[in-house]
């Protein structure tokens, strides 16, 4: 028997499915299930439906750690998008022959563990660190500063750890640019500045969109910068989730937390999307 | 004065010398087109005076004044590019008016410049469309409204119908003539069509190398060639190399007899006598022609208007011509073909 195309292709993304079923939905169901109480502490399901774990969020110093974490996520993609875009920019635009070395080098920090840099940015912001002695070696400081454990050494190392998934979506929205338009809009009396506002930004949104929802989605979740690099101020929902889940085994709350943490990015980027897709429906 | 001119523009990339020592002169509400193969420097010469790119040597002038180092937006110069580079994020309406904006010209006037140049091409009702939305000759009309709408002294037009059908484009290319017309606009027009360029232009240059080879109206291109390239690239040709002995007598090698020519400016020596195959008349009634051979007919290809015809004289030429479908030829049969004195063009080496 001849199968058709679709069949064809669902057979092929089957491997896939069966792996999300295992690996993906059915921990998420797990959470589900424990954040409404329906299991017990010996792991076993017990006819129960509660919401008495969500209304404990709101009871809770939860809800300032959620502002805290959404706040450095922002914080965290528009510095991405300030310091990426340009950078961006020069890769895909100006610079022809210089293309590859310079997303090779965008890409490189990748070949090393996200923890071993993190850690190395520790050596650097330390109070023994490298800057503080370099500058005292120097005597321009009589006592070390202290650039690390506070939300700025946080943000740092989230921007640090974050840049190349910005630059590489907006690389590829840009380098689909047709460069023609920007002479376009020159010859009809457009500057650098107004070319750019009125032609490539709105161009570019897709890039823009992609790149901040791949900084801002990990970064709500991001337990292990603020933990090595920040101080108590910088207790993130990541590390509230930690926490309840292996220090308080408050398997419970931590599920409930989790689901409201999830629905909330979803509702985030919903709203993002939208916004972004205005402008693009014209652009397609 | 000119309108646009270019005094000895050189621009280089690296080792090539795309535009070598260009000179052209364009006048006011003319019809300008640069003519060449591609790779020929016509392209980078439009976006010299576009700015686009920064010649290495020479003046740029735009309305008589020096404007080498004048940004592209500010030099009052329309585009019409190849690949048309219409905003795709924007409709048609705004597309048009974007130059408008850019002037910070009054709403309702930019309403009303926009709806008389969608009029103007033919795109009544069309300002609310997408770009995606139009077919290729309506995006092209869009290309020429933007580029018209802010009265520019000059228009440049980058080979703009090339990515059309045949059909579309003659039609564009009358349409192209009427609009230059009716608006008053100086065109400047790039193609490595040579049907394109004699139909639409009232000044050629054609362009090989990076050079200018030659300029002139349509016709003195097609028939006065100045060079053996523009004699070959403008339409079809037979060579006969030779001598220019004086004045008026051209000794040719492969015939081995004078043939009387033009008694023109042309300077004497070695050369070739360049004959168009339109213009080398065949069959019996031949008589009053200033040359006359007699031939043998080789070949012969229908086209439907015309006959392809190669015939040889003596042992050593072969003339391509073309003929009347109605004059009784045939393979192997002896004729005799002529021409006169004045449709042939003589090119000396020392000319070119």
């Amino acid at each position: 028997m001849r199968r058709s195309p679709k069949t064809n292709a669902g057979l092929l993304a089957s491997p896939t499915v069966v792996y999300l079923a295992i690996f993906f939905f059915a921990p998420f169901a797990i959470v589900l299930l424990y954040s409404f109480g329906m299991i017990d502490i010996f792991r076993q399901l017990r006819p129960v439906f509660t919401f008495e774990y969500y209304f404990e969020f709101f009871s809770s110093v939860v809800p300032g750690v959620f502002a805290r974490s959404l706040l450095m996520a922002f914080a965290t993609t528009v510095a991405c998008l300030l310091l990426g875009y340009p950078m961006a920019y020069h890769i895909a635009v100006k610079s022809v022959r210089r293309k590859e070395t310079l997303l090779l080098l965008v890409i490189i920090p990748f070949w090393v563990s996200f923890l071993l840099r993190t850690y190395a940015l520790m050596t650097i912001l330390d109070v023994n660190g490298i800057i503080n002695v370099m500058l005292s070696n120097l005597g321009l400081i009589s006592k070390p500063l202290s650039l690390i454990y506070n939300p700025q050494a946080v943000l740092l190392g989230m921007v640090y750890n974050y840049l190349p998934f910005m630059i590489l979506p907006l690389y590829a929205s840009m380098e689909k640019l047709d460069k023609s338009l920007l002479e376009a809009a020159g010859s009809l009396g457009a500057g650098p500045m107004r070319s750019f506002l009125r032609v490539t930004l709105p161009l570019t949104r897709s890039g823009i969109g992609a790149g901040s929802i791949l900084v801002f989605v990990p970064a709500v979740g991001e337990f292990i910068i603020p933990q090595l690099l920040g101080g108590t101020e910088s207790f993130m929902v990541g590390n509230l989730i930690w926490t309840l889940f292996l220090k308080a085994r408050n398997l419970w709350f931590g599920s409930a937390v989790s689901i409201i943490l999830i629905a909330l990015v979803i509702l985030i980027i919903g709203l993002y999307m939208k916004y972004i897709s205005r402008g693009e429906e014209m652009a397609i | 004065m000119f309108e646009v001119e270019l005094i000895d523009v050189s621009k280089r990339f690296g080792e090539v010398t795309a535009v070598d020592h260009v000179s052209i002169g364009v006048k006011k509400n003319e019809f300008y087109s640069i003519l060449g193969p591609s790779g020929c420097g016509k392209t980078t010469t439009l976006r010299i005076i576009a700015g686009f790119e920064e010649s290495d040597d020479g003046v740029l002038k735009l309305g008589g004044k020096e404007a080498n180092d004048v940004p592209p937006y500010k030099r009052n110069v329309g585009i019409v590019f190849q690949h048309l580079a219409l905003f795709p994020h924007m409709s048609v309406f705004d597309n048009i008016a974007f130059g408008l904006r850019m002037a910070k010209m009054p709403m309702d006037e930019t309403r009303k410049r926009v709806e008389q140049s969608l009029e103007l091409v033919d795109l009544q009702g069309l300002g609310g469309r997408r770009i995606n939305q139009l077919s290729g000759g309506q995006k092209q009309r869009v290309g020429i409204a933007r580029a018209l709408v802010r009265e520019p002294g000059v228009i440049l037009l980058d080979e703009p119908l090339g990515p059309l059908d045949l059909k579309i484009r003659q039609h564009m290319q009358l349409e192209l003539k009427r609009i230059q017309k009716q608006v008053g606009t100086t065109f400047i027009y790039v193609t490595h069509d040579q049907g394109e360029a004699l139909t639409m232009s009232d000044t050629v240059a054609v362009m090989n190398n990076g050079r200018v080879e030659q300029i002139g109206s349509p016709r003195e291109i097609y028939d006065r060639p100045a060079t053996r390239f523009v004699a070959n690239f403008i339409g079809e040709t037979n060579f006969l190399p030779g001598i220019l002995q004086t004045d008026g007598v051209f000794v040719c090698k492969t015939l081995g007899c004078p043939v009387l020519v033009e008694g023109a400016r042309k300077s004497v020596g070695d050369g070739v006598l360049s004959i168009r195959p339109e213009r080398v008349i065949i069959g019996s009634s031949l008589d009053g022609l200033d040359n006359l051979f007699e031939a043998v007919i080789e070949e012969l290809v229908y086209h439907g208007s015309h006959v392809s015809v190669s015939a040889k004289i003596g042992e050593e030429l072969t003339l391509k011509i073309r003929a009347n479908p109605a004059v009784p030829l045939k393979i192997g049969g002896a004729t005799r073909v002529g021409w006169n004195r004045a449709d042939a063009t003589v090119i000396t080496l020392g000319n070119e």
